[in-house]
């Protein structure tokens, strides 16, 4: 099964409700994910297994939220990994989030003309 | 919360985001919005804000929402403050926890503004529903309070009417619980001024207020003519005819009067939807006094009856009273009191002093029993005892009394049917105590009054003879023969004389009867027999001990007696 | 409690039929049944068969029939158990009605 990058009924319901609050909505999603991503490979050098969790799941809801699924997918598969073994099986790097973080990032700055 | 105030929403979420995209939504459907980025400033917020509704994260840092919610929970107590757990945890013990914890539902990611708005919609209702009946319960509460108040109030205005009497006698025994006061029991007993004593115990119907005030009336007609001299048959008119007056149709008194003669160790009853009341005498045997009458307040006075049943009742016999409170009293096994194990029990019983304190024990033993249901329950126990003309007291009179009547004659004479209608009694009372310095031998004067014009009517003009009244049946025929010769008058009189007059040392009433019976042979009551002395009530000793003389004149058919008074500090008569 | 009452044909005669307890909570539906009768009910027949329990208000109930019908119209208390009975016996309403024990 294929997720979109961005469901756009999500988020055009969005922006039909944060109407002119909608760019500095993005700009927001877009500095604390940012911050959450880092916090999270910090979480994983010192071996943080809760604070970690706590991390990837309030990014995937958040994802959820504006209708990144394939974002939001990849965060869920990294929390199931880190709740069923541990946050030694993760990617140090988080390099599939970041990945498609920064592509998303593209994507919602251009949809808020940011 | 009023109807202008919206709801306040407490909205606890760590992702800034999130929390961006909830506060909208929650704030477009024009709800005022409180934040919190963990558990801990949840539960500040809380504490300062005071939310009607929480959306709560599940997971945050520093304090998750499961924590936060139970210690919420805590602090909300009685009141009721719905919490929402937003969530994508997607399993189902997770969604358990979030229930566990006091949540009251979930919202899952992604939110969906229409979910959201039927949730709060549903949850508003149920708070507004809660504080609705918070406020309906503390008004209910406020109100009962008062009428508590207003009630007890009302108790202590009806206990100074209705506690005047002689219930502290040392031959009355009664238990007459809180709740009976308020259920519409009411005890009376008085001595008479002639000796004796009466007592009096109604169940007036309904409960609570209503049925209490209904006795404040009877006790003050109740307590004013037995002072009065008044007979029992008289009081229970003027009692039936209040009632009849103010009671509601439907509404009544069952009661029974009791009219004890302690000189010649009878009683005079009248019972009108009271339960039996019970005698036990020295031989050990019980007998009932039904209930033979309309309670009061139901008969027009035209239709009302005040007969009475005559009995003989010695020293140490004991008679017993119940209000019907008594039926619903249960011992620790639920067993019910019964008026006929009551009387099984009586007649068992052969210790008569621990009667009284048997059911003491039953009554106490309910109410431990069955707090609730224990109702109104009023028993008396009345023993009869010896004549005690003796131990009336005397108070003393204010000097300072300058108004009254000292100096005067009054005359009044009755024929026939007057004679048999009218107790004069009352009113020659009422009369010489409008001297003041008599009203100190109320007592005294009125056994006087009694005993001179009881003689004149039965003696004198109907020719009884006092000796009929030791049989054993002889009472009831003494009676029968009065009534019979009462209703045969012609051509009879009786007339009566008061003449007061002061004196150097205080004042003299003369009273004077003259009776148009045949007389007796005076010379043989002169000397002081002592058989002659049985002629009449406790007789002509007591009169000579009360008077300062007694002179029976002509054919015996004229008495004067005098009695004086003396004006002196320490109050002795002569 | 449930009250049902019957006119007669003529209109002259007025059951009440009194099942359940006839206590302070009857109040209403009893004056009720009989509250609109008028002069030409001759008599009432208060048939306590089904009566589970009565009291002193239900005494006081009776009184206020008795005040609306008039001293003149005949009220019977028909079907009376032995403690119903022994009720009426006690307060003597057998003075104002006909009371009439269940065979």
């Amino acid at each position: 099964m294929t997720f979109k990058q961005l469901e756009t009924a999500q988020i055009e319901e969005l922006e039909l409700m944060l109407e002119d609050e909608f760019p500095e909505f993005v700009r927001t999603f877009i500095s604390h994910s940012d911050n959450l991503i880092s916090l999270m490979k910090e979480q994983l050098s010192v071996q943080d297994n809760d604070a970690f969790i706590i991390g990837i799941h309030s990014l995937k809801g958040s994802c959820r939220n504006i209708g990144a699924e394939l974002l939001a997918n990849s965060c869920l598969e990294v929390e199931l990994l880190a709740r069923k073994e541990s946050i030694l099986s993760v990617d140090p790097e988080l390099s599939t989030i970041c990945q498609e973080f920064t592509e998303l990032k593209e994507t919602l700055s251009k949809l808020a003309r940011i | 919360m009023s109807e202008s105030q919206q709801l306040k929403i407490l909205i606890t979420e760590d992702n800034i985001a999130d929390c961006l995209i909830i506060n909208k939504l929650v704030k477009d459907q024009g709800y005022r919005t409180v934040i919190a980025h963990n558990g801990l400033e949840a539960i500040e917020s809380y504490k300062k804000e005071k939310p009607d509704i929480i959306l709560m994260d599940a997971l945050m840092p520093q304090m998750d929402g499961f924590e936060a919610a139970k210690r919420i929970k805590l602090l909300v107590g009685e009141d009721f403050v719905p919490i929402i757990f937003l969530t994508s945890l997607s399993d189902d013990i997770s969604l358990v926890s979030c229930l566990e914890a006091g949540g009251d539902d979930f919202l899952s990611k992604p939110y969906n503004s229409i979910v959201i708005a039927a949730k709060i919609n549903a949850f508003k209702r149920m708070v507004v529903l809660h504080r609705t009946v918070q406020e309906q319960r503390d008004e209910i509460t406020r109100r009962n309070e008062y009428l508590l108040q207003e009630q007890k109030i009302a108790k202590r205005v009806f206990d100074n009417v209705a506690h005047l009497g002689c219930l502290g006698a040392s031959n009355i025994k009664h238990l007459l619980s809180p709740m009976s006061v308020f259920n519409g029991d009411v005890l009376l007993a008085s001595k008479k001024p002639s000796g004796g004593m009466i007592v009096f115990l109604g169940d007036f119907t309904g409960h609570g207020l209503p049925a209490a005030i209904g006795a404040m009336p009877v006790a003050e007609i109740f307590y004013g003519m037995v002072a009065k001299g008044f007979g029992v048959e008289t009081i229970l008119e003027e009692i039936n005819k209040k009632l009849y007056t103010i009671l509601p149709v439907g509404f009544f008194c069952c009661a029974c009067i009791i009219d004890m003669d302690y000189s010649w160790q009878r009683i005079k009853l009248w019972n009108g939807g009271l339960m039996d009341v019970l005698l036990k005498d020295n031989e050990g045997q019980v007998l009932s006094y039904p209930s033979s009458h309309l309670p009061l307040g139901i008969l027009s006075p035209d239709k009302f009856s005040s007969e009475c049943v005559n009995g003989d009742m010695k020293v140490g016999e004991r008679i017993y009273l119940f209000s019907d409170g008594i039926v619903d009293l249960r011992d620790k096994h639920g067993n019910e009191f019964e008026l006929d194990g009551f009387a099984e029990f009586l007649l068992e019983n052969k210790k008569p002093d621990e009667i009284f304190e048997h059911v003491i024990d039953q009554d106490r033993l309910s109410a431990e029993a069955n707090a609730e249901n224990n109702d109104d329950v009023t028993f008396v126990e009345i023993m009869m005892i010896a004549d005690d003309v003796i131990s009336v007291k005397h108070e003393l009179v204010e000097n300072s009394e300058q108004h009254g009547a000292r100096d005067w004659v009054m005359s009044f004479e009755m024929f026939d049917h007057t004679i048999r209608d009218f107790n004069p009694i009352p009113l020659m009372l009422h009369v010489t105590m409008e001297v003041p310095e008599l009203r100190a031998f109320n007592n005294d004067v009125c056994m006087i009054l009694s005993e001179l014009i009881t003689n004149g009517v039965d003696h004198g003009i109907l020719g009884l003879d006092s000796n009929l009244k030791k049989t054993a049946n002889g009472f009831q025929e003494y009676y029968n023969l009065r009534n019979e010769r009462l209703n045969q008058l012609s051509g009879e009189s009786l007339h009566i004389s008061l003449r007061h007059k002061p004196d150097k040392y205080g004042g003299g009433l003369i009273i004077r009867v003259v009776d148009t019976g045949s007389g007796f042979d005076v010379s043989k009551l002169n000397n002081e027999f002592p058989e002659v002395s049985q002629l009449s009530g406790r007789g002509i000793p007591l009169l000579r001990t009360l008077c300062e003389s007694v002179v029976y004149e002509g054919s015996g058919n004229t008495v004067e007696a005098v009695f004086r008074w003396k004006n002196t500090q320490d109050d002795t008569k002569l | 409690m449930t009250i049902v009452s019957h006119l007669s044909a003529a209109g002259d005669v007025m059951k009440i039929g009194i099942q359940g307890r006839f206590d302070f909570g009857s109040h209403h539906d009893f004056r009720e049944t009989y509250d609109k009768t008028d002069s030409s009910v001759k008599e009432f027949h208060v048939d306590m068969a089904k009566t589970t329990y009565l009291d002193s208000s239900a005494l006081g109930m009776l009184l206020l029939l008795r005040d609306h019908a008039g001293s003149d119209t005949v009220i019977k208390i028909i079907n009376c158990n032995a403690d119903v009975y022994k009720i009426f016996e006690i307060s003597n309403f057998d003075q104002m009605f006909d009371i009439i024990p269940a065979s």
